[in-house]
């Protein structure tokens, strides 16, 4: 073995898919550091220099840098800027990234081949070595088209995964974007996948890949991943983020066969794997299978659900008296939301609960799988403020234990105890394991809204008897609980 | 490498991706997704690869935009995947300290 330039470039790009790898390992164990982040990192550093090392990159060193400086440098001001409650919209904004930006590398790549190809059967027709150019151009063809069937698939996936996490994105920023279904909408998206089918068939058999066909094909494409998440419901978009960065994982792999990097192809493929697999836990932990999630015939029944909203009345309740609810109850279950993550009240939530277990009051927090925007979310926020592990429960656990709590505290929670959800009318719901907190002795809800969460279906358990609505923002309900709670005895 | 030797690598490399996060606790979903989306930020590499080979304006124009949307990907995701996974440690770090461990009313039976 020769210990040369590229010896040393391969070795590079074998230690940054171990550090990959390892990376990942360290993030999905119980005992997760920072320390997987960082060896991710490495790893992506590593690759990174070997391609600045590779012999072959001579041209466009300036624009290259200078597109690395703006990319790298523009993110940071968005990614500080929303807080850490909304990462994984974040997440939704990367996976769109990695998308597209795969899909534009193949899409050079495509453009690369057909002027190669172009000038390969110019040479053929030279006088010289005709028969040789032949052959070679016969034995070149093969692994040739197989690398256009790559690229186009890999502008296919990566374009999917692009399009369809702007609209995860958006619909988890603009609080009014809603699903979508518009009549003739399976017409439509059959019209479209025939589309993409025909281009993409084109473009992997023929020789030269017109700058025109080829966006086309990517606008379809882009189209495509559009029409697949527009018609899906809000609490179903952990499945979408993670089903996109399984598309952006494909897309990378796809591309690392392209131009024949081994690191590239590995970490496309856990990518995909990850994704996948967190797509497949994240559906089960809603209850819900994957095909109805995608194929959203259900949900047509969410309008006759919502109707009568408004005319819901609701029991409220002041500070004070949800101050002695509380103080005076044995066991109280806090059940946080996505309220509690937008009204950033999760540290003045933990000295609320401080306040009642110095006053001797058993205090739980269950949290719901799909809580908040990703599974975790509520985790997350709970770590952060510094609530131990053992106070956290699991919802199953809860609820057989629910009718032993006297006061279930609801802070900014909507669907995940929406009791609609067992039954049949519950609309984009319907099936989601929910928190059954009406069972509870008394209930407390903070609330901002007016009772209809993100998956539009009005909540009976708001105007049951034995729930009391606390209305306004969280984080201010929370504080004149503490200073309620202080008054007492 | 032979067409084969890469399906071989994205096959195995698969299966090991299943088997590094199989077990994964549902409090990690959030962190491992993001981790996932820095990892596909290696396209950031590839990117380069084609940009460096690029020679005309449409390809030079491509390859620029790939490259600047996968250093953000890179960047942001490190970003978000570090921030992330800092809140359990703290969490842990406070868990050590003397914690109210046993007032859990719905708890385990």
């Amino acid at each position: 073995m020769r210990l040369d330039a590229l010896f040393l470039l391969e070795l590079g790009g074998f230690l940054a898919a171990i550090c990959l790898i390892a990376g990942l390992r360290r993030i999905s164990t119980p005992r997760a550091t920072r320390r997987g982040g960082w060896l991710i990192a490495l790893g992506l550093l590593l690759t990174l220099a070997v391609a600045f090392a590779h012999p072959a990159l001579g041209r466009n060193l300036g624009l290259i840098l200078a597109a690395m400086l703006v990319g790298g440098l523009a993110i940071v001001v968005p990614v500080r800027r929303v807080p850490v409650a909304d990462s994984s919209r974040l997440i939704a904004l990367f996976n769109a990234m990695g998308g597209a930006a795969a899909a534009l590398v193949a899409s050079v790549q495509l453009m690369a081949a057909s002027a190669e190809q172009a000038a390969a059967v110019v040479r053929s027709d030279s006088l010289r070595a005709y028969d040789q150019g032949t052959y070679d151009g016969v034995a070149a063809a093969l692994p040739a088209f197989g690398s256009n069937v790559a690229s186009v698939l890999a502008l296919l996936c990566g374009a999917i995964a692009a399009g369809g996490s702007l609209v995860a994105y958006r619909r988890m920023s603009v609080s009014g974007s809603v699903a979508r279904r518009f009549e003739k909408r399976q017409t439509a998206y059959i019209a479209n996948a025939a589309v993409v089918l025909l281009l993409g068939l084109v473009l992997a058999v023929s020789p030269t890949a017109h700058p025109i066909l080829l966006a086309v094909f990517a606008a379809a494409s882009l189209s495509f991943g559009i029409g697949m998440s527009l018609p899906i419901a809000r609490t179903d978009m952990p499945v979408l983020i993670a089903l996109y960065n399984a598309f952006a994982g494909l897309a990378v792999l796809l591309d690392g066969m392209v131009i024949d990097s081994p690191t590239m192809i590995i970490a496309g493929s856990l990518v995909f794997a990850a994704a996948s697999l967190l797509m497949r836990l994240t559906a089960r932990s809603m209850n819900r299978r994957l095909g109805d999630v995608m194929y959203s015939g259900w949900g047509l029944t969410s309008d006759a659900a919502t109707e009568g909203a408004s005319a819901d009345r609701v029991n409220p309740i002041d500070a004070a008296e949800a101050a002695i609810a509380l103080g005076y109850a044995a066991r109280v279950l806090v059940i946080p939301g996505y309220g509690m993550a937008v009204s950033r009240s999760h540290h003045k939530l933990r000295e609320l609960v401080q306040l009642l277990e110095e006053r001797g009051v058993e205090v739980a927090f269950v949290l719901h799988p799909v809580a908040g925007r990703l599974p975790g979310h509520m985790n997350v926020l709970l770590a952060e403020a510094g609530v131990s592990y053992q106070q956290i429960v699991e919802a199953s656990d809860a609820n057989a234990q629910m009718s032993q709590v006297d006061v279930a505290l609801v802070v900014g929670a909507d669907d995940i105890v929406n009791p609609a959800a067992r039954g049949s009318d519950g609309g984009d719901l319907t099936g989601l394991a929910v928190i059954e907190a009406e069972r509870a002795e008394r209930v407390i809800v903070l609330r901002r809204g007016d009772g209809i969460g993100h998956a539009g279906i009005s909540n009976p358990l708001m105007s049951a008897d034995n729930v009391r609505v606390m209305a306004g923002d969280a984080l201010a309900s929370v504080q004149s609980l503490i200073a309620q709670v202080k008054q007492l005895d | 490498m032979s067409g084969f030797d890469l399906l071989y690598l994205a096959g195995l490399a698969t299966i090991t991706g299943y088997l590094l996060v199989g077990q994964v606790p549902s409090v990690l979903h959030t962190s491992l997704l993001a981790a996932a989306s820095l990892v596909h930020g290696v396209v950031l590499a590839g990117a380069i690869v084609v940009l460096a080979g690029a020679d005309s304006l449409l390809p030079r124009l491509l390859g620029g935009l790939a490259v600047a949307l996968a250093s953000a990907n890179v960047v942001g995701g490190f970003l978000v995947t570090d921030r992330l996974l800092s809140l359990f440690e703290r969490g842990k770090r406070r868990r050590t300290a003397p914690a109210s461990a046993d007032t859990d009313p719905a708890g385990e039976a």
